[in-house]
């Protein structure tokens, strides 16, 4: 069956402009990438690669430092960057929700559960008086909180950061949006409560037909629930691939280099560290990015930046030398 | 001076450490007790890396602060050449401090931004001894030398470094008084994933070179049990399980450390064993529940548990576990 696109970003350029525009950091640099509806991306990569900033650029919240400077954001068709704010507004929450990884964060302190719930829905939606808080306790324990009749008069410091971690899941999800992007939603978690918030993420995202993009630096979480992998480095996609054939053949020698580095519980074999340390985006290295780092770079890494290499159907790397399958 | 011979760095004895909870404006009163620690036993011995592993609000960091000196415990003793670390007189103590050290999560916070790196790394051996100012230069060099810092750094102020340069003066720090035992509470968790390992292989490396043990908290089970010669599993305030590494690993026994592994993340998407979601959440140190305390959420539980609280008893080589359940497998078979 052909899937439908959900979201094409064609060309995606975001820069960070310091105080007199002396300084540029080139966040995101020319990233093209699509997602089907009902599909689950990972988005990989370490701090500061711009994993994070795609998203930001997505949604159009950058902070004001930050512009986006050329590109396309297709979602159902139509280019993001070309929308009035007030035309964003209906579409974030609505249908496209972000879920982020601090919840003490994006939680408001002063507003009761229901409350924060309730702003999304009247936001977005005709609902009003008892069928709304009727809609906000089946919110509650769609995210499997239990009690919702007492939860939803509770105030965000009342509850452990599990919980606050699914209040701000139901949030999200309260308009049925078309995609939810996870930025890093479960860093702050303990393995346990992580696993029951993924689990419970992949369970909403199949009941509703949406589509997830999942931003992490966790191979783990990669392997448990995501088809599709991109691997980004200083602000550019280096590699993508299926979930398999970047955990059995990874072309990149950046996304070998992160496997090398990733701990196992089944394997506790000595890891490989990569060496240095990620490069600052204000300065990139010429050439390659990762040349610096890379234990392949020849003379042509440190000069030429590599194109973008098809490997196989929804397979590419952006390398001169891919290590081929 | 002490002559006799220990076998082991730091003996921890029936440790509790509860805090009080407080209510009332004026005439505030006692209205419960915090039991972020409530009865742990453990040893350290020379070059040992032990791992403790468990849940927020397990007690983990409260260990610590006790063994800093940070806490005074509510009962139980830390035995340190034969005395508790609480009542050593003031030569004792300035001995005690130099011996252990600590390194914590986030670099940034640990550091003092108005301190020039050298200054960091000389402050404890300023306390502590009476060297001269070419001697700490020299020691200065030396320490930075042994975790890889190029030594033109020593003028740079924190905010000049990367988290990983950081972490490496933290580390310089706590080894430049020739301590014993380095507390790490989760050294890496604020690091990106690439600088992560080159920071583990540092610290594993000090280990073997300088005879170091380790007290290494963290939640992450794969990382402790790459660099822990020993685990301890902690749950709600105690020591659940305990035992070599990969003992520990191959014959699980208490469900909790069961559950923590069965629900560890996969390393390869193809590995489709059957994850299990332990259920609830961890109780309030508030509220410890009567019997075991990891009962309400144990699939195994029988009426037993509900009653009676287990004790560490051994279950093989250098291997204890406090459970009703004789090891049997749980985790597998629960959802």
């Amino acid at each position: 069956m052909e899937k439908k696109t959900l979201l094409q970003v064609v060309g995606l350029t975001t820069y960070f402009f310091s105080f007199a525009r002396t300084r540029i950091v080139k966040a995101v640099d020319n990233v093209s990438f699509e997602v089907n509806a009902g599909d689950r991306l990972a988005l990989i990569g370490e701090s500061g690669c711009g994993k994070s900033t795609v998203a930001a650029s997505l949604l159009r919240v950058l902070p004001p430092s930050g512009e986006t400077v050329s590109g396309k954001i297709l979602f159902e068709g139509e280019d993001l960057l070309q929308k009035s704010n007030k035309e964003m507004t209906q579409i974030r929450g609505r249908k496209i929700a972000m879920i982020l990884q601090d919840p003490m964060m994006s939680l408001d302190p002063v507003f009761t559960i229901g409350e924060q719930i309730g702003e999304t829905l009247k936001q977005h939606t005709s609902l009003r008086g008892d069928s709304l808080i009727q809609r906000i306790k089946e919110l509650l324990l769609a995210v499997r909180i239990p009690e919702p009749e007492r939860r939803i008069k509770q105030w965000p410091h009342e509850m452990s950061g599990g919980m606050r971690q699914r209040i701000v899941g139901a949030i999200a999800i309260s308009c049925e949006p078309k995609l939810l992007i996870c930025d890093e939603a479960t860093t702050n978690l303990d393995v346990t409560i992580q696993l029951q918030y993924l689990h419970l993420l992949k369970e909403l995202q199949k009941n509703t037909g949406g589509t997830l993009i999942f931003i992490t630096h966790n191979l783990g979480i990669v392997a448990e629930l995501c088809e599709y992998v991109l691997v980004m480095y200083a602000g550019k996609i280096v590699e993508r691939a299926p979930v398999m054939d970047i955990f059995d053949s990874a072309a990149h020698p950046y996304t070998k280099a992160l496997l090398d580095a990733a701990f196992g519980l089944q394997d506790l074999r000595k890891r490989r560290p990569i060496p240095g340390e990620p490069p600052n985006l204000a300065n990139l290295p010429p050439g390659c990015s990762f040349n610096p780092r890379c234990v392949y770079a020849d003379d042509r890494c440190r000069k030429e930046e590599p194109p973008e290499v098809t490997l196989a159907p929804a397979r590419s790397a952006k390398c001169w030398y891919p290590v081929k399958a | 001076m002490e002559k006799k011979e220990f076998d082991y760095l730091l003996q921890i004895r029936k440790l509790k450490m509860h805090f009080p909870v407080k209510a009332g404006i004026i005439l505030d009163h006692v209205i419960g007790w915090v039991k972020a620690i409530d009865g742990v036993d453990l040893t350290i011995k020379h070059r040992q890396v032990v791992g403790l592993v468990g849940e927020s609000g397990s007690g983990k960091t409260t260990l610590a602060k006790v063994l800093l000196l940070l806490e005074k415990p509510t009962n139980g003793e830390v035995l340190f050449k034969g005395k508790d670390i609480h009542s050593l007189d003031v030569s004792e103590l300035k001995a005690y401090r130099r011996t252990i050290q600590a390194v914590f999560q986030d670099p940034f916070a640990s550091l003092s931004p108005r301190l020039r790196v050298k200054e960091i790394i000389t402050e404890p051996l300023e306390v502590s001894s009476t060297l001269s100012k070419e001697e700490l230069e020299n020691k200065v060099v030396e320490a930075m030398h042994m975790v890889g810092l190029d030594t033109g750094l020593r003028r740079v102020y924190p905010h000049e470094l990367s988290g990983g340069q950081r972490q490496r003066v933290a580390i310089a720090r706590a080894i430049s008084t020739e301590s014993k035992i380095i507390i790490l509470d989760e050294p890496t968790s604020a690091l990106d994933v690439s600088v992560r390992l080159q920071i583990i292989h540092l610290l594993m490396d000090l280990q073997k070179n300088l005879e170091l043990s380790y007290l290494l908290i963290g939640h992450d089970l794969a990382m402790v049990a790459y660099m822990s010669t020993d685990i301890a599993v902690m749950y709600l305030g105690k020591i659940v399980e305990f035992g070599e590494t990969k003992e520990l690993l191959k014959n699980t026994t208490h469900p909790y450390t069961q559950a923590l592994i069965a629900a560890s993340l996969p390393d390869h998407p193809r590995d489709k064993r059957e994850r299990t979601v332990l259920s609830g959440e961890i109780a309030s140190p508030l509220n410890v529940p009567p019997g075991c305390r990891f009962h309400p959420r144990c699939p195994g539980k029988k009426s037993i548990c509900r009653e009676q609280e287990p004790s560490l008893v051994p279950v093989g080589d250098n291997h204890w576990v406090a459970c009703h359940l004789d090891g049997q497998k749980v985790a597998s078979s629960s959802i």
